[in-house]
């Protein structure tokens, strides 16, 4: 069903690919042309970006180090399970998997043993984790390849894997430099789905990790998690988000402002109003949207949906300022082609109520 | 030992003015105008210190605790990176902001609206073309012989920040660097200290800011860590303050511990305050004439040497061409050999794909019942790109994969030039360096940089800049994807011609036009494949007019043959061509370089210099490196003072 979906929506993106290369080529507007072209390379990122949507399931969560992602971790899961890395530590992602019991298991690079570890409580998970961690400096068990914790925790229960990703970022000893970035991207490249970049409040976004985001992350990156949020205000939120804003241009990310400890608290405490308050909440229901296939696919929905939206208010716009003088911008044939095609496709009805022509 | 004393800053001024007299119709503007504004620094007397850090490490607070003041309005702060404009503060009975715009511009401001031009909120992007602000006042903290400068924070999102603040460094005597315990200290941080470091300002303070958001065990690891990296990047601290600006600006400077910060710097500036003013007069006299200097050296050693001694080392230049000649031309038929083979698979690869996809798309066809025919033919384009995609994909990903792994190994493997510290030049060969020109030193240097004559051309040229070309352009990896990107034009890629089964033509591709090559390889769609899935646009043209099923099934046919007829007899010779494209590239920049070196040696050998010319030359030489070493010889006798 799934998978019907995801072709149904792979034709729906090459339809309007053709439909936008074909009136780019037909359009005799300079300015109208350069924009058609834009938007064609945005569909087929988007395009891209759909081939991997398929089977994955896990959702990592990436950041510099120290800006809270264990932190966060910890108030969406609600229990204590990821622990304080201070400084770099393990190259390895953490990831947190549903289970019966509390379990640790270890994967290796090149090597078939799988050590696994039942564990009594999350004290004793910590202390696994740590010895893990120490291990890792001789060569034997260097190339741990992920730790997979295992819980009881019902966020976890319909199959979703959130992952803890090593900080990125902070300088590293002499002879580590750059295996801890390489093992990291390797990992979003293969694994994930979905990332949430977490990016603390007070430090706002740098241009290196800006860089890391585009390089590593940024076609599967729709969220930015800012932490540390306790006492800002709504209107400190805006000016967070149009400062950051603009260096993202036509790939807009949400933004959603949580307070890690806060969220903790309100969870140990019980308190839905605080993990409201939090911002755990939201993220927690965003987090739920994407576990399954069919709601990355609608996030995609969304990013085509908006891609559309941009291009009508771009090209109303354009016709409102020259007196109505730009009357089509579809070539004739194409667009009757793009309405003939799938008639019954609903992202594909949305898509075409935006970008049809008005009289 | 005060020694900018009257009578010690006389000296050094006159000294200054010796050197600049000396270089006689050599100087040129950047020199006087570097040695006029050193002069002016050392009137004013002032010590310049400013504090630097990444963004959002609390320097504009820490600044404001410092002055005395009670509220932002100076040096704003705000929880978004705020700064972005240099900011001087100076000591003075009246109250007076300027803003010095980039174009000489002045205006006279009121306090309450420096935060208009000094702030990214209310100037973005500088948009209002400020250089620095100034300003002055009694703050009741700062030290009538202290100017603080507040600088925008390094690696924000806003690159501009970055410019204003490393061309600002070199105007520093001394520097507080701030970081927190929070965040761990990284590379944009070593970069920063790297820049300060070669403006050779010797006196850092180092403070962690806002330790009073951390705990304690977090802080004392913090401290161990930062000062590890720190010392692996050659950087010695004496002391890491532990201060909380904000505390300090609320009132608490001691238990904030900003008031030992200031008394470190109070200490330092009362013993060393006159010897550090000294030197960084030196050191910035000297920058301004090192170019002038160094090409007066280069002119020098080239007229000392004997027609004979040219001779010779032409000899070993030609000798040494042969040799890597061998090598090069071994390193080339590996090359040559990696990459055919590499595309003999891609082509068998095509073949399989293509018997593959014909199958997929006719039983596709064929199975289509009368009633889904002409959706069938709607949706047929897409079918078609995508299945060609699917069986393409990894057929071209392992082919770009072994041109990738073809290209560095030719880079490893072939010789190249470097250029050494003293001038030298050396050719790093399979077997290790051979000196090929290690006597005609910064002649040869000059030239592999920017084609430098020497004769007679020294005034025009900075050699320091044509140094520094030259080891970019030596050292510069020819990096892969960069090689291809060049040649991709060259290979003629740009357009795959439209089918004739349609009457649309259409753009090029984009990932061919405006992306840069590495950008196309690094989607799963590689770039040998880059323009197919476009094929498709006039093929659903042609399609959505068919009705019948077997006349849909041969033009499925031809389209999938006019795919792969184009993969096989356009995309793969441009390949092939792009192989022996690279090896022209690199052969040519190794030729040219070369034959540079060649060229500068016979025009120095040539065009001898007059024995008076060669003296005068000498003389000159001698005279400016006495009146250089001079001071630096005899202001710094304890060089290495806490900051290396």
């Amino acid at each position: 069903m799934n998978n019907n979906q995801q072709k149904e929506l792979a034709k729906t993106v090459d339809e309007l690919l053709m439909l936008v290369r074909e009136s780019a080529d037909f359009q005799a507007d300079d300015d109208v042309r350069s924009v058609l072209l834009e938007a064609s390379r945005a569909i087929a990122t988007i395009r891209r970006r759909l081939a991997i949507v398929s089977d994955r399931y896990i959702v990592a969560v990436v950041g510099l180090t120290n800006v809270g992602k264990s932190t966060l971790l910890n108030a969406l899961l609600g229990a204590e399970l990821a622990p304080r890395r201070n400084g770099p530590c393990t190259a390895a992602p953490l990831e947190f998997a549903h289970g019966d019991s509390l379990r640790v298991t270890v994967y290796h690079q090149r090597s078939l043993t799988r050590p696994t570890w039942g564990c009594q409580d999350i004290e004793a998970i910590h202390d696994r984790l740590a010895a893990v961690a120490d291990d890792a400096g001789d060569s034997a068990s260097r190339e741990v390849r992920k730790v997979v914790v295992e819980s009881p925790i019902p966020l976890l229960t319909n199959g979703l894997v959130i992952a803890d990703t090593p900080g990125f970022g902070a300088a590293q000893s002499a002879g580590a430099a750059g295996s801890h970035e390489a093992a990291l991207k390797k990992y979003l490249e293969d694994d994930v789905s979905q990332v949430f970049w977490v990016v603390l409040a007070e430090q706002g976004i740098g241009k290196r990790e800006k860089l890391f985001h585009d390089a590593f992350f940024g076609e599967v990156c729709d969220d930015i998690v800012v932490t540390g949020c306790d006492d800002w205000e709504a209107y400190d939120k805006e000016r967070f988000r149009r400062r950051f804003a603009d260096a993202f241009q036509s790939r807009m990310p949400r933004f959603h402002f949580v307070s890690g400890l806060q969220g903790m608290r309100a969870r140990q405490a019980a308190d839905s109003a605080g993990l409201e308050a939090a911002g755990i909440t939201l993220l927690e229901t965003r987090i739920r949207e994407l576990i399954d296939c069919a709601g990355r696919i609608a996030a995609i929905q969304d990013t085509l949906l908006q891609l559309a939206t941009d291009l009508r208010c771009w090209l109303c716009d354009y016709r409102d300022a020259r007196r109505g003088r730009l009357k089509s911008w579809w070539r004739p044939d194409s667009w009757s082609r793009w309405s003939a095609c799938m008639p019954d496709n609903a992202i594909k009805n949305r898509l075409s109520n935006e970008l049809e022509a008005p009289l | 030992m005060d020694i900018t004393s009257a009578s010690q800053r006389r000296e050094l001024i006159d000294w200054a003015k010796q050197v600049l007299s000396t270089l006689g119709e050599r100087r040129d503007e950047t020199a006087v105008r570097g040695v006029s504004q050193a002069i002016n620094g050392l009137l004013s007397d002032r010590f310049c210190l400013a504090a630097l850090g990444k963004a959002k490490r609390g320097k504009s607070t820490l600044l404001n605790a410092i002055l005395g003041r009670s509220d932002d309005m100076v040096a704003p702060v705000d929880k978004l990176p705020a700064s972005s404009a240099i900011s001087r503060f100076r000591w003075c009975d009246t109250e007076r902001a300027t803003v010095v715009f980039r174009d000489g511009r002045q205006e006279q401001i009121g306090f309450d609206r420096v935060r208009e031009f000094v702030t990214e909120e209310f100037n973005n992007e500088n948009a209002k073309g400020v250089d620095v602000v100034e300003i002055e006042g009694s703050f009741t903290g700062l030290d009538h012989n202290l100017e603080l400068v507040d600088t925008p924070g390094a690696g924000s999102i806003h690159e501009h920040h970055d410019a204003i603040l490393h061309a600002f460094i070199p105007n520093a005597d001394a520097v507080i660097f701030l970081v927190t315990a929070r965040m761990p200290l990284d590379q944009d941080e070593l970069d920063l200290l790297q820049k300060v470091k070669a403006a050779d300002i010797r006196k850092v303070f180092f403070a962690m800011n806002r330790v009073d958001e951390s705990g304690e065990q977090d802080i004392a690891d913090a401290i161990a860590h930062n000062m590890r990296l720190l010392s692996q990047a050659g950087v010695h601290v004496d002391r890491m303050h532990r201060i909380s600006a904000k505390a300090a600006f609320d009132g608490d400077m001691t238990g904030s511990g900003v008031a030992a910060l200031m008394e470190e710097i109070s200490t330092f500036l009362a013993a060393n305050k006159g010897r550090v003013l000294s030197t960084r007069f030196v050191s910035r006299i000297s920058a301004a004439v090192e170019p002038i200097s160094q090409a007066i050296e280069v002119e020098v050693a080239s007229s000392r040497k004997t027609v004979g001694e040219l001779d010779a080392e032409l000899d070993t230049l030609r000798h040494e061409k042969t040799e890597v000649d061998f090598e090069r031309a071994f390193a080339e038929r590996e090359f040559s050999m990696s990459w055919s083979k590499a595309i003999d698979a891609y082509e068998r690869g095509l073949k399989e794909a293509k018997t593959e996809v014909t199958a997929v798309v006719m039983n596709k066809v064929h199975r289509a019942s009368v009633f889904e025919v002409s959706n069938l033919a709607k949706q047929l384009p897409s079918i078609l790109t995508q299945t060609i995609e699917e069986h393409l994909r990894p057929i071209a990903s392992r082919f770009e994969e072994s041109a990738r792994e073809s290209c560095d190994r030719l880079q490893a493997s072939y010789p190249a030039l470097n250029v050494g510290d003293a001038g030298s030049v050396a050719l790093r060969t399979r077997n290790g360096h051979t000196a090929i020109t290690g006597t005609v030193g910064g002649v040869a240097v000059a030239t592999v940089g920017v084609g430098f004559a020497v004769a007679g051309a020294a005034t025009a040229a900075s050699i320091a800049a044509a140094n520094a070309a030259a080891v970019a352009v030596a050292s510069a990896t020819v990096a892969a994807p960069s090689i291809l990107s060049g040649l991709l034009s060259l290979a003629g890629l740009e357009i795959l011609a439209p089918l004739a089964t349609g009457t649309a033509t259409f753009a090029a591709p984009a990932a061919l036009t405006t992306m840069p090559l590495w950008v196309a390889l690094a989607g799963p769609i590689g770039w040998t494949l880059a323009g197919v899935g476009v094929l498709a646009v006039p093929f659903s043209w042609h399609l959505s007019k068919l009705k019948m099923k077997d006349r849909i099934e041969e033009a499925c046919e031809k389209q999938i043959n006019e795919v792969f007829g184009r993969l096989q007899t356009e995309r793969l010779p441009a390949i092939c061509n792009m192989g022996k494209a690279i090896t022209e590239e690199i052969r040519l920049r190794l030729d040219r370089q070369l034959a540079q070196i060649e060229a500068a040696l016979v025009a120095a050998r040539d065009r001898r210099p007059s024995e008076s010319e060669a003296a005068q030359l000498a003389e000159l030489g001698t005279r400016l490196r006495g009146l250089l070493a001079h001071y630096s010889n005899t202001t710094s006798p304890q060089r290495s003072i806490d900051y290396r």
